[in-house]
């Protein structure tokens, strides 16, 4: 279980490492991993009946409790089998997409490292499991769109859907948390289990849990990232932002509707927002003309659709949704792929250059007539019966359902009417413009998946047998809570869902037949306006880098003595503070010197360090004022010797020296020294400095009075010669007791180093130009 | 700063600091001395060597790349923290050989541990120098 999980990232490791040295043998070897990935997978077919789970867990952190954890019941059953299939069809389709690409392998290995975490997802069986997934498929969704990144917009356009999801995500991971301390669990079984009636939290849940979910699955006023988001290759578009990626939030939704669906406003909120996006994003897309954001506007509606039916929450309405979720990863999936054929032979996007295309590219052209059969909801195709379904569901609806009955209808007619111009316009129409290229048939991996897929939505209704009892039934119980079966009849009887569904392909044929004239009517839909959630977002974004602007301007001003004045007086004010807070004055000052005779010489450094700093004040040149501060370090250094710890003393003199060094070498660049000339500047720095050395007198007084013997001291010194075999506990303590601490500080001190060579060739690039 | 009487002074007081910071390094577990002041002895021999002849004669006497030092310093402190794992002890854990090595002392995993934190330090001093040094 857990290489079938996490073998994903490990294919994606050999992919990014050897596919330019034999990139048809890796891309077909990522495909068998994949499929057999899914094989593994299938032969859990069967083994999960109704509401059982089963878990599989692995230790990970034991010292923090924390487990792996893969929990599989019906519903991730039904993820799993979808996300494998589908990833294998599409690495098939990628290998030929793909082929001459040079940056092939990045693609395959984000695919596949995207494949791992949407698996990860949603056998998640603990909740920061569940986060760490979520994220990474965020994170790879944003590796995808930004594929291209040596084009602006693509670039932009993966910062935003990262921005958006992963913003989304931060507030699921604050919803889960609260979950969890209602639950007292961070464990999916328990929690699913839990009753959360009685806790503190539910409305800020309910919020934030929904936060995540819409801004996954693309719903308004989150949407606007996902049509941006086909910037990315074709495959990723079919595979991440229609098939699974967007479907992480109706899975969210799913998995928690029985814990969730109690809190007031939980259903309201869902079919208000998944009915307009509904209708919304319908209309949006009708107004398009590039395929590629046609289909993912209808992927946004599609969400809407499933959102709003599970916020009806009855069982027909989540059996609607839960089909519809199937139905819509196999026509949308096929339909992408076809988009990608076209745009790779005919070399464009835009449906008024395509048409009668069926001659030139028949196999592509079967796929897409039956995606589109399937995505009108004709019968026998499956999206007939999900549509039924959603038709019914809301008629029965026990509030708001006329909402929810009108958005699908309307949406579900211009389903109809895109499904038209798809199917029927670029393949059989005629076209207004030539496409720039001569299109030529698509080789055998590129129409094999859509055909594959397209196929299966419209014949999948009629052989359901086998599909029902061991998929559908068992996640289908488990989203609803109760052992369930599913009826994919479709024969009702002649009925009002019935009349419905005829009044739907009336008004979709007559959509088809008025496109221009509708598109005309309804283009002020597809303008920029200043409100829309999009425009908000860019003027956010302005705004963010524009007060970091402001800021970094304030603080990293380029004067050192403005940084050191900042330093230094958040030191005193947070150190001071504390102290005077925690009332630590100390008890006992001194008042006479401890001066004992016989070790007057002590009072040479002293002595030293005291002209130093008179001689620091008295300065004019930056040379005579490191040098009198010299002194004072080398005084310093030498006290050290008095009071044995010669150990400390060297490190001081040395790295002393290797300061004056470097300054000195420094002195040279600097421009000419100015003292400070404002009176006022002058005078704050006095008093912050009076201020500084006053705290640090009075910490230095405490510290005297702290008993200087501790049980760590004994340790050290008993211990160093036994156990770190030296009799010098400073160095044992560095390189045995605590060289852990010293471990951190070289990586740090190397860090450090890989900044400074960073920042030099910075520099002499500057002079350069 | 070229000046021949340091030039030459360094060129013969050179292979002295670096003979030093051997002997400060080894006698550091028993008496003052250790990893890191005996990389910064070392150092300084480099810093006046660069003072006096230059970056790019310096790197000739070192022969190795400063930032190689760095990395590899932090290879080998990295090595001997986690050898110790190979064979079945705590990460960290000091091992020691059973005997004394002639006028070295006794050798273990925080001698190799030491031995990295002097070859990073020695590599981070030298590369700060000789990019301030470079830019002129």
């Amino acid at each position: 279980m857990l290489i079938a999980v996490l073998g994903g990232y490990l294919l994606a490791l050999i992919c990014a490492l050897f596919y330019r040295k034999f990139p048809r043998l890796i891309g077909y070897l990522s495909v068998v991993g994949v499929a057999s990935m899914a094989a593994y997978f299938f032969t859990f077919w069967g083994s999960i009946h109704a509401t059982e789970s089963q878990s599989f867990a692995y230790r990970w952190v034991p010292s923090l409790d924390v487990d792996l954890v893969f929990y599989l019941d019906g519903l991730s059953l039904f993820f799993i089998l979808l996300i494998s299939v589908f990833g294998t069809l599409i690495l098939l389709y990628t290998v030929g997409y793909m082929k001459g690409n040079p940056q092939a392998n990045r693609f395959f290995a984000y695919m596949l490292i995207f494949m791992a975490s949407m698996l990860g997802l949603v056998m998640s069986g603990n909740i920061i499991q569940l986060y760490i997934f979520w994220e990474l498929t965020s994170i790879s969704s944003y590796l995808l769109i930004g594929f291209n990144n040596d084009q602006k917009k693509a670039r932009r356009s993966a910062q935003q859907a990262l921005l958006v999801t992963a913003g989304g995500g931060l507030a699921l991971l604050a919803g889960l948390i609260l979950i969890s301390m209602s639950v007292e669990s961070y464990n999916m079984a328990e929690i699913l289990q839990a009753d959360l009636s009685q806790s503190p939290h539910l409305q800020a849940i309910l919020v934030l849990i929904l936060l995540g979910a819409f801004t996954k699955s693309a719903q308004f006023p989150f949407h606007f990232w996902l049509p941006n988001a086909m910037a990315a290759p074709t495959p990723v578009s079919a595979f991440l932002h229609s098939a699974t990626m967007v479907k992480a939030g109706i899975f969210l939704l799913l998995r928690f509707q029985p814990l969730l669906s109690d809190i007031a406003g939980w259903s309201t909120t869902l079919m208000l927002v998944g009915s307009f996006t509904m209708v919304f994003a319908a209309v949006l897309s009708f107004v398009q003309f590039d395929i590629k954001r046609i289909l993912a506007y209808i992927t946004v509606s599609a969400l809407g659709l499933m959102v709003a039916a599970i916020g009806i929450g009855s069982d027909i309405a989540l059996k609607a949704a839960f089909l519809y979720l199937l139905v819509h990863a196999l026509y949308k999936g096929s339909l992408f792929l076809v988009a990608g054929n076209l745009d790779h032979e005919s070399g464009t996007k835009d449906i008024r250059k395509l048409g009668r295309l069926a001659k030139k590219m028949p196999w592509t052209a079967a796929a897409a007539v039956m995606a589109s059969f399937c995505m009108a909801g004709f019968p026998p195709a499956l999206g007939f019966i999900a549509k039924e379904k959603l038709y019914e569901a809301g008629l029965h609806a026990p509030h708001l359902g006329w909402v929810v009955t009108t958005a699908s209808f309307t949406a579900s007619a211009l389903y109809v009417g895109i499904a038209f111009i798809i199917g029927y316009g670029i393949f059989f129409g005629k076209k207004a413009q030539s496409p720039p290229k001569k299109p030529h048939p698509a080789p055998w991996m590129m129409w094999l998946p859509p055909i594959l897929m397209a196929g299966t939505g419209l014949f999948i209704g009629i052989l359901n047998g086998w599909l029902k009892t061991d998929i559908l039934n068992p996640a289908l119980s488990n989203i609803i809570g109760k052992a369930t079966e599913v009826d994919l009849k479709f024969w009702h009887g002649f009925n009002w869902v019935l009349v419905l569904s005829l009044v739907t392909y009336l008004v979709g044929f007559g959509v088809f037949m008025f496109r221009d004239k509708l598109r005309r009517a309804f283009s002020f839909a597809g303008q920029d306006y200043r409100i829309a959630p999009e425009h908000l977002y860019f003027k956010g974004l302005d705004k963010l880098t524009a007060l970091s602007r402001v800021a970094s301007v304030f603080f990293q001003n380029g004067y050192l003595r403005n940084y050191i004045f900042t330093i230094f007086t958040f030191l005193v004010v947070l150190v001071g503070g504390t102290y005077f807070y925690m009332g630590l004055t100390p008890e006992r000052i001194e008042t006479s010197l401890p001066i004992s005779y016989n070790r007057l010489y002590e009072f040479i450094p002293l002595t030293i360090m005291l002209l130093g700093i008179v001689m620091v004040f008295y300065s004019r040149s930056r040379l005579n004022i490191l040098l009198s501060a010299s002194m004072l370090g080398f005084g310093v250094a030498s006290v050290f010797v008095f009071f044995s710890a010669p150990d400390v003393s060297m490190t001081q003199f040395l790295v002393e020296t290797i300061t004056v060094v470097l300054f000195m070498l420094i002195l040279n660049r600097l421009p000419q020294h100015e003292a400070i000339d404002s009176q006022k500047r002058r005078f704050s720095h006095i008093i912050l400095a009076l201020l500084f050395g006053g705290l640090m007198t009075l910490i230095l007084l405490n510290i005297r009075e702290v008993p200087l013997e501790s049980e760590f001291k004994d340790f050290y010194l008993t211990q160093s010669k036994p156990k770190g075999k030296g009799e010098n506990v400073v160095n044992v303590i560095l390189i045995d007791f605590r060289a852990l601490d010293t471990l951190g500080e070289i990586t740090v001190l190397g860090i450090t180093a890989i900044g400074i060579v960073a920042l030099s060739s910075l520099n002499i690039k500057k002079k350069k130009e | 700063m070229k000046t021949l009487i340091l030039a030459r002074a360094v060129r013969v007081l050179l292979p002295v600091f670096v003979l030093f910071s051997i002997y400060i390094f080894f006698r550091g577990h028993n008496l003052p001395g250790g990893g890191f002041i005996a990389a910064l002895t070392a150092s300084i021999g480099y810093i006046l060597y660069a003072m006096a002849s230059g970056v790019s004669e310096t790197e000739k006497v070192l022969r190795i790349e400063a930032m190689t030092l760095i990395s590899s310093g932090l290879l080998v402190s990295f090595a001997s923290a986690i050898f110790p794992l190979f064979v079945g002890y705590h990460f960290l854990e000091g091992l020691w050989l059973p005997f004394k090595i002639p006028l070295i002392g006794k050798v273990g995993t925080p001698t190799i541990f030491d031995l990295g934190v002097y070859l990073l330090v020695v590599g981070i001093t030298l590369k700060i120098t000789f990019s301030i040094i470079e830019e002129d």
